[in-house]
This record gives structure tokens, C-alpha cells and sequence, in this order.
């Protein structure tokens, strides 16, 4: 009797400590700038990441948690937010308000700094995939020159949109500039002007003065989402520049001001959405987050849903929640996703998934309670827009 | 030169908008030698507020209400904390303020959300007016006229009646004011209310051209620091003739050279205090 005690303790403590392995949450970590510029979009990456997780609680039994950390907008306090999650042992990194701290987050990654995958929702400037590619980086949304090159092919069918030339108007950071570069580059397109407003910029009106006075019928637009977006398009409203003007926006607008603007906002074009709201498969989710949230999605919270189910389902198929075991899985993973099948470009680990021109248009039936939204009028395929790997900067370590 | 004349006009509208918020600040100085850090958040506050008063009641509920309701809580905040710290010195207030107005920041995002509000310009003032081969709003002409004329107002009662005689007589020499029977608490706590509902309706004013966000205040308050100090700290006129500089010299920048906007905009501010450095104006005897 006595020699059986041992190996049946011994049976009770491994089963004790597989049952308290296998209920360990899974910790994702969510940085997003909660405050300061970026506070619009961060907070709607953070909901997207939120719902995602709450529709799916849990992996093999294990409960998910989302550790969610304020960048304050700024790239090196995303740094700082990322090395405290690393620590409390996430198995990979999500939301990422901004180009430039997703090029921070990248740029440790490649230095050796953050051996930890990071799925980025929103950061589009070529750097990210580019110059500052590794292994632990992908990103989902296109970045600036598959944007550009989705332009290109939507301003070719708009004689009347490219007839007065564009004028950029971006913010003087890494994501307008970066923006600013591509669309410049882009076969055919005419410049009319361009100028980067600093960060801050508050007082639109000088710039929107120079868009009216060179004559340009475009208007590419890479303001930093948040205030300086949103400021900018309520000044440009109010003086009625979007009646001469048609706006590009690179990366859409925020739903509510779409919703505020109504009539105003109608015709602005998105050239290169990662994702629509009024797409069937995407409308569901939409109809969620404003059950949850009381409000229509923006298109970053959309995008943060997706990369956290993406994430999801390649922590499930790796069966594992290391970051190194999660980091394959993403890059041999293929991901059914609410805009079709997405996988990541080796190399670069930039998403493989179609993105759609669009226009905001009042909608015959409002979409989860809101009556105006962009709508899709042109599809483009990955193969179409993405540049080559060869173009993109990368040089993998 | 059109685009050159365009951009000053600009630049001085723009300069009127700075100077409604930057009145109450110099004006609080004034009176009560208080740095009134939180400034910005009130600007940010009345926007807000006006945000909201407008979809429940309409443009001049908001422009009339969300003034008055910042006001009344200055009001309340002086009588409650603000008045017994100005007695323990300048540093306890100024740390206060500071403090003051990361707690409204953070009040703001948690009543209404990180979202953005836009507001309509009112139909009435909807267009435009042709200016040297541009395009002015309307309704950013009617903002400077509306900013110039309540500071008009403020300094017509500052020199007109018995209540702005006792208000400069305390922010002139606060004891000999108090010994002439002044209650000087009690005019600082006018002006702190008439300082934070100029930048609550600064804040009112603004929507239809920037609408309201998170972070707005933000740049506000390094312009209107930049203003009070290059006009002179505590003086009116100063802040009045620095405000449309400060708006000249950043449309100009903007035009000319958007991205050293600010670089020229601090340029021009260190050349101005080693010139003056008590300001364009000083007052009290500097």
C-alpha cells in the first residue's frame, strides 16, 4: 500500500500542474495610443482587438487575455509598453495606432530588441515591411506603395478626378511623408502641390488655401489619423473646398465624422481600403461593435478585429503560445478571415489580401445605425498592387 | 504677393481666435499672478460641452451655455480650493492648475469618449468670400469679428465701469486695493471666471472650423503661452498685438514653409524677447 503512495502523489502533482498549465491565460498584448494625437484611432484598434476577443474567450481551454497599454501616440513609449508586455509574457503584440511607433516596434524587432510576433492593424509607411523587415513583424493593412499603385489604377478610369493634377497634403511625419513619396511616384499622376504640416497643426486654413489656389480637382491626403484628420476634414468642410476638391484618403476616415459630415462627406474617395463595412461577410461585425460599443466601426477597428483573429488561429494551430511557435504559425499560416483568405509574404510579412477602392456614398439601408459609409467600386487583387518583394527595401536577416 | 496677402489675412484671424483664448490667461495673471496651467483643457472643455449643448439645444444654447457652465465651475473650484492655495503662494496654485488640467483631460476622454465631434457651420454663415485670388469663410471672418468684439467688450467694462476700475485697482497693487476696501479675492474670482468662459467660448467658436477631439488643446496652449509671454505678461494690448503676430508669423510659415512653421513661429519669439524682454507691451511698471 505504502509503495503505491509515492507514484500516485507523484500522478496527483503532474496532473495538478498540467490542469494549472492548461488553464494559464494566453496574454495578448494590444499597444495603442489611448491618448495624446492618435487617441481616435487607438481607441477604436483597442475595441476592434476587444471584440475579437470576446468572441472567441478561449483557446484549447485556455482563457484569452488582453493586456491593453497607452503608447500616449508616441513611438518611444510604444518601445517602453512593449518590452513591460514582454515581460508579463504576451505570446504576441496587436493594435499599433501609428506609423511611426509601428516603425519603432519594427525596428527593435530587427535589432534584436523584441523577439516577439507583432500583427500590425494600422500602420501603413513602407518602412514598416521594408528597411525595417524581420521575422517577428506583418502586418495586415497595405502599406503606402500598394496604396499608391491602387490609386493608379482607380485614377485611370477618373479622367475628371486627375484633370487639375493633385495636391498632397500630409502630416511632417514618417507615415505623410512616406505617403506623400509613393502617390508622387506613381506613373502619370500630376502633382499640382504638396505640403506637410506639422504634427500639431491646428489651424488649417493656410493649407487648404494653397490646395484651392493651385487648382487641383485631388486631394491625397496623409494627415495623422485623430485630431489633425478630423480637423482638417471640418475645416475643409467648412470652407466648402470638398466641392472643387475630391479627397483621397489613404486610409479612410472615422465613421463618425463620415456620420457628422453626412451630405458634406459624400464622394470622398478611399483608394485602397484594407476593409469595408458595408461588405456583406463584414456587416455582422459591424452590427457587434455597435451592439458593444454603441457605434458604427471605423475601418481600424475592423482591421484590429481581423488581425486579433488572425492572430487567434495562429496561436490555435500552433498549438503552442510561445512567441517563436506563434511567429511560424503566422508565417506558414493561410488565415479564412471576413475579407477572404489572408497570408503573409515571406520575406516581408506583409499581408496577401485584396484591398478595394471605395467611395462614401448615403446608403440605401444604414449599416449597423449609420446612414453614410464608404462603399466598394473597384476591387483590386493582391497581385495587382503589391509591389514586388525585390522593391520593397527588404533584406531579411 | 496674392498668396502672401492671403496668408496674412489668414494669419490674422487666425490671431483673433488666439487672442479670445489668450485673453482670460493674461487676464488671470493679471489680477491674480496665477499661471493658469489648465487653460488649454477649458479651451478643450467648452468644445466639448458645445458639442453636446448643440445636438440637445442648438448653436446659441451651446455658444451662450457651455461659457456660462465652465464659468460657474471656475467659480466654484476658486471658492472651494484655488482661494485658500493662493495664500500658501504662487508655486501651490501653479501646481494646482497644472494638475487641474490633467484631471479635466482625462475627464473629457472618460464623459465623452476618444471620438471626434464635428458641428456644422451655422447656414447663416455657410460660404465664402473671395480674397486676393482665394477663398476666406465666411464663417472664420464672423469668428474673429465675434472674438474681437467680446474682447472689445471686456476692455470697454475693464475701463468703464466701477467693476473694472476695482478689478484693475487689484491687479495693480492687490494691498493698497484691499485696504481701499477692494475684496481682491473676490475680483480675482470674476476674472478667473470671465478667463476660463472666454476659453470655454473660444473653444464653442472653434467647432464648426476644427470641431472637437482629443488632444486639441494641446497646441492651443503653447500658442497662447507664446502670446502672453510676447505680449507682455498681464497686459491686454500686449496679448492683443501678439496674438495676430503670432497668427501672421504661423499662416506665413505655413504658406511658406509648412514644415518650419513652428521653427519660425520660436525664431521669431526668442528675437522678440531679447528685443523686449518683458514683452510688446509690458505692464506694471516693468
Amino acid at each position: 500500500m505504502r509503495a503505491l503512495t509515492l507514484p500516485a502523489a507523484l500522478f496527483v502533482l503532474l496532473a495538478a500542474g498540467a490542469a494549472a498549465r492548461a488553464a494559464e491565460p494566453i496574454r495578448l498584448g494590444c499597444i495603442a495610443a489611448l491618448s495624446g494625437a492618435g487617441a481616435d484611432i487607438g481607441t477604436r484598434l483597442r475595441e476592434g482587438a476587444e471584440l475579437a476577443v470576446a468572441a472567441r474567450p478561449d483557446i484549447a481551454g485556455r482563457p484569452v487575455q488582453l493586456l491593453v497599454r497607452d503608447s500616449k501616440s508616441d513611438p518611444s513609449v510604444a518601445q517602453q509598453q512593449a518590452a513591460s508586455l514582454q515581460s508579463d509574457g504576451v505570446s504576441a503584440l496587436l493594435c499599433s495606432s501609428l506609423s511611426s511607433e509601428g516603425a519603432a516596434l519594427a525596428a527593435a524587432a530587427r535589432a534584436g530588441r523584441m523577439p516577439v510576433p507583432d500583427l500590425l492593424a494600422s500602420a501603413v509607411a513602407d518602412e514598416i515591411t521594408g528597411k525595417s523587415c524581420n521575422p517577428w513583424t506583418f502586418r495586415l493593412v497595405p502599406a503606402a506603395t500598394t496604396i499608391a499603385h491602387a490609386v493608379a489604377r482607380f485614377t485611370a478610369g477618373q479622367p475628371k478626378l486627375s484633370a487639375g493634377g493633385f495636391y498632397i497634403l500630409g502630416s511632417d511625419y514618417l507615415y505623410g511623408r512616406s505617403s506623400g513619396r509613393a502617390f508622387a511616384a506613381i506613373p502619370g499622376i500630376r502633382i499640382a502641390g504638396e505640403s506637410y504640416a506639422p504634427l500639431d497643426t491646428a489651424d488649417w486654413t493656410p493649407y487648404l488655401n494653397k490646395v484651392s489656389q493651385s487648382g487641383a480637382t485631388g486631394l491625397w491626403l496623409p494627415v495623422a489619423l485623430g485630431s489633425p484628420y478630423v480637423q482638417l476634414m471640418v475645416a475643409a468642410n467648412a470652407m466648402q473646398v470638398l466641392r472643387h476638391v475630391t479627397v483621397l484618403a489613404p486610409t479612410g476616415l472615422p465613421q463618425e465624422i463620415i456620420d457628422q459630415l453626412g451630405d458634406a462627406a459624400v464622394g470622398a474617395v478611399e483608394p485602397a481600403s484594407a476593409v469595408l463595412m458595408t461588405e456583406p461577410a463584414v456587416i455582422p461585425v459591424a452590427d457587434a461593435y455597435r451592439a458593444r460599443y454603441g457605434r458604427a466601426p471605423s475601418e481600424g477597428a475592423l482591421q484590429s478585429y481581423i488581425a486579433t483573429g488572425i492572430m487567434l488561429d495562429a496561436i490555435a494551430a500552433a498549438r503552442d503560445a510561445t512567441p517563436a511557435a506563434v511567429r511560424d504559425a503566422l508565417q506558414t499560416g493561410h488565415f479564412d478571415t471576413i475579407i477572404g483568405p489572408v497570408r503573409f509574404r515571406p520575406g516581408d510579412q506583409q499581408a496577401i489580401a485584396p484591398v478595394w477602392s471605395a467611395r462614401i456614398e448615403k446608403l440605401p439601408q444604414p449599416v449597423a445605425g449609420s446612414a453614410y459609409a464608404f462603399v466598394a467600386v473597384q476591387k483590386h487583387p493582391a497581385e495587382e498592387v503589391m509591389p514586388a518583394f525585390d522593391q520593397t527595401g527588404c533584406v531579411p536577416r | 504677393m496674392q498668396t502672401a496677402a492671403l496668408a496674412v489675412a489668414g494669419g490674422l484671424l487666425y490671431g483673433c481666435t488666439l487672442l479670445l483664448v489668450a485673453t482670460g490667461l493674461t487676464l488671470v495673471f493679471g489680477v491674480g499672478r496665477v499661471v493658469n496651467f489648465a487653460h488649454g483643457t477649458l479651451y478643450a472643455l467648452g468644445a466639448f460641452l458645445g458639442a453636446s449643448l448643440h445636438a440637445l439645444a442648438g448653436w446659441w444654447a451651446a455658444c451662450l451655455l457651455a461659457p456660462a457652465l465652465v464659468a460657474a465651475a471656475a467659480v466654484a473650484l476658486d471658492l472651494l480650493v484655488i482661494r485658500r492655495l493662493r495664500r500658501r503662494g504662487e508655486m501651490a496654485v501653479l501646481l494646482f492648475t497644472f494638475g487641474l488640467g490633467i484631471v479635466i483631460d482625462a475627464a473629457i476622454t472618460g464623459i465623452w469618449g476618444a471620438r471626434s465631434y464635428a458641428v456644422p457651420v451655422p447656414a447663416a454663415l455657410a460660404g465664402g468670400v473671395a480674397l486676393f485670388g482665394g477663398q476666406i469663410s465666411l464663417y472664420s471672418i464672423v469668428l474673429a469679428a465675434s472674438a474681437l468684439a467680446v474682447t472689445g467688450l471686456l476692455v470697454a467694462a475693464l475701463h468703464g465701469t466701477g467693476f473694472g476700475l476695482r478689478l484693475r485697482a487689484a491687479a495693480e497693487d492687490p494691498a493698497t486695493a484691499e485696504i481701499a476696501g477692494i475684496d481682491v479675492d473676490r475680483a480675482f474670482t470674476a476674472v478667473l471666471a470671465i478667463g476660463s468662459g472666454f476659453a470655454a467660448l473660444a473653444g464653442v467658436l472653434v467647432l464648426p472650423m476644427i470641431g472637437a477631439s482629443n488632444g486639441m488643446d494641446l497646441s492651443v496652449t503653447v500658442l497662447v503661452f507664446i502670446v502672453v509671454i510676447v505680449g507682455g505678461l498681464g497686459s491686454l494690448p500686449g496679448t492683443a498685438l501678439a496674438s495676430l503676430l503670432v497668427g501672421v508669423i504661423l499662416t506665413l510659415g505655413a504658406t511658406y514653409a509648412a514644415s518650419s512653421a513652428y521653427l519660425l513661429l520660436f525664431a521669431a519669439v526668442i528675437a522678440m524677447l531679447l528685443l523686449r524682454p518683458f514683452g510688446l507691451v509690458a505692464s506694471r511698471g516693468e
